[in-house]
């Protein structure tokens, strides 16, 4: 008996293991992959191979920008509250502090802020809104949060709770994603859905999350690093080679490519003889970066799957890559 | 071998809380419903993006994403050619904004999009998804599925969290009559 219970523990280990479950709870991570193509975020577990967003200070301040709120006196304390609940959580002692009222509010200053507006893609049926600044290897280098001002914002336990919208965001910003624990009560307060002021508090659930960051990501000591690495005129002086990537996609391939000016942009497509299968793109183009699909169009028809190489000619330079492109 | 029932619910509990990494959304939204959807956006267009271009904005604090759509189909609005419209968010550089809530778009793949104009960040009056997920189906098979499916939603004024088509999506036909009933017009 005692071996068969063992061979089928082992047998639920490993097909746990392959659907990805490694804990006993239920919580999930935020991972952006930063191939940039769009802003959304998935949800991951804590030992997910490709990692997840994170902090690599403990120290995390907040400022207040409360003028479009409406004047609840409740406001400062709310979010206050809702700070205190992530700190000192063991054994993963962040601490968010509160550094007063602000002006700053949803730009990428260096300054993480919960602020209230209309104007900051959070209008109709958005309550709040939730932006990570990341650099490189998924560090989160900032957060700003923005309450849709033009909701019904209360702190005495109507809807919406202030405190427990403000709790939830803040685990957002501390990398967490929903939960997949579904239960009547006791929800953690990253529970996928709004609960009313039961979400001020944090479950056991929430607290093994923030543990799992800590544990997987500990934090270099209190740094300043947020603020000058996010710092507006540091973005601004980066000077970007002319980049050219492309990755396959069901059908086709993507074409990546990165303008630090206007140019003229000419993005061709060639087979491995050297002749030329496709132009993509002969046009004006303003700076930033950009993503272009190739489903396989070609002047002969719908190109065999297989490798082909692309150059982007612009004013500043030419640059080669290679292009997989897939049935 | 008689298997003890306490081994069997073992199992059957880590495949049950087994789900795999899927794209996923956050943040806080109010469920709207296909007939608001309909109603409150401008321009509701069947379309297979073309482009996407994320820069910094104007006053340069905030990372913006132009995405190009080819519509195959207009649902609600005037037509007129691709139609370009804003999300907050994307990569510049070294840099990369997430907007935990926001629509994921691929270009190549194609969509049913709700839009309608809203403040951005340093961007006033933009054609914007202005309910973010909720306001993006994939369409896959002749149907069109939320991208809200896995979204949590606070319960609107009726107490729904659903989103429309559940996760069995909507016939594009039935998603386009239902548009029409709602749309206005």
């Amino acid at each position: 008996m005692k071996r068969s219970l063992v061979g089928i523990l082992a047998v639920a280990a490993t097909g746990t293991a392959i659907l990805g479950v490694a804990n006993a709870y239920a919580f999930r991570m935020i991972q952006n992959t930063n191939t940039g193509r769009t802003s959304s975020a998935s949800r991951v577990l804590c030992d997910d191979p490709v990692g997840f967003v994170h902090w690599t200070t403990p120290s995390i301040s907040w400022g207040l920008n409360a003028a479009g709120q409406g004047g609840d006196a409740g406001v400062t304390a709310a979010v206050q509250n809702a700070m205190a609940a992530w700190n000192n959580v063991s054994p993963a002692p962040y601490a968010l502090t509160y550094s007063g009222t602000t002006n700053a509010g949803f730009v990428t200053d260096g300054i993480n802020v919960l602020s209230w507006s209309s104007g900051n893609g959070c209008s109709g049926g958005c309550l709040a809104i939730t932006a990570l600044v990341l650099a490189p290897g998924q560090v989160i280098i900032e957060s700003d949060v923005s309450f849709n001002s033009l909701a019904a914002w209360n702190t005495d336990g109507n809807d919406y709770d202030v405190q427990a919208v403000a709790t939830h965001e803040l685990g957002h910003t501390l990398g967490i994603h929903h939960t997949e624990l579904q239960k009547p009560r006791n929800r953690p307060t990253m529970y996928a859905s709004y609960f009313g002021t039961a979400g001020r508090s944090l479950e056991s659930d929430d607290t093994a999350a923030l543990s799992c960051s800590y544990t997987r990501y500990p934090p270099l000591g209190a740094s300043s690093f947020a603020v000058a690495a996010a710092a507006p005129g540091v973005a601004q002086a980066v000077e970007l080679p002319i980049r050219l990537s492309a990755r396959p996609r069901v059908g086709g391939s993507i074409l990546r490519f990165a303008l630090t000016a206007g140019s003229r942009v000419r993005l061709d497509v060639f087979d491995v003889a050297g002749r030329k299968t496709a132009t993509l793109l002969d046009d004006f183009r303003a700076p930033g970066e950009y993503e272009i699909a190739w489903d396989g169009a070609s002047t002969r028809g719908r190109a065999a799957s297989g490798f082909y190489f692309a150059r982007i000619t612009t004013e500043k330079g030419v640059a080669n890559t290679t292009v997989p492109l897939a049935e | 071998m008689r298997i003890p029932r306490v081994v069997f619910g073992l199992v059957l509990a880590c495949v049950a809380l087994a789900p795999l990494a899927k794209p996923s959304h956050a943040t806080t939204l109010i469920r709207q419903g296909l007939d608001r959807l309909a109603a409150e956006n401008d321009l509701v267009v069947e379309g297979r993006v073309l482009e996407i271009h994320s820069y910094w904005n104007g006053g340069h604090s905030f990372i913006l994403t132009d995405v190009t759509v080819h519509p195959s189909r207009v649902l609600k609005g005037e037509r007129a050619g691709d139609v370009t419209f804003t999300v907050m968010g994307g990569t510049v550089g070294d840099l990369t904004t997430v907007i935990v809530s926001e629509a994921d778009l691929t270009p190549g793949s194609p969509y049913v999009l709700f839009l309608s104009r809203a403040d951005l960040p340093g961007a006033v009056n933009r054609l914007t998804l202005r309910e973010h997920s909720q306001g993006v189906f994939d369409v896959a098979g002749g149907r069109a599925f939320s991208q809200a499916r896995d979204v949590p939603l606070a319960p609107d004024a009726e107490g729904r969290t659903d989103v429309p088509g559940g996760a069995d999506g909507l016939l594009l036909d039935e998603l386009e009559r239902q548009v029409h009933a709602h749309d206005g017009h």
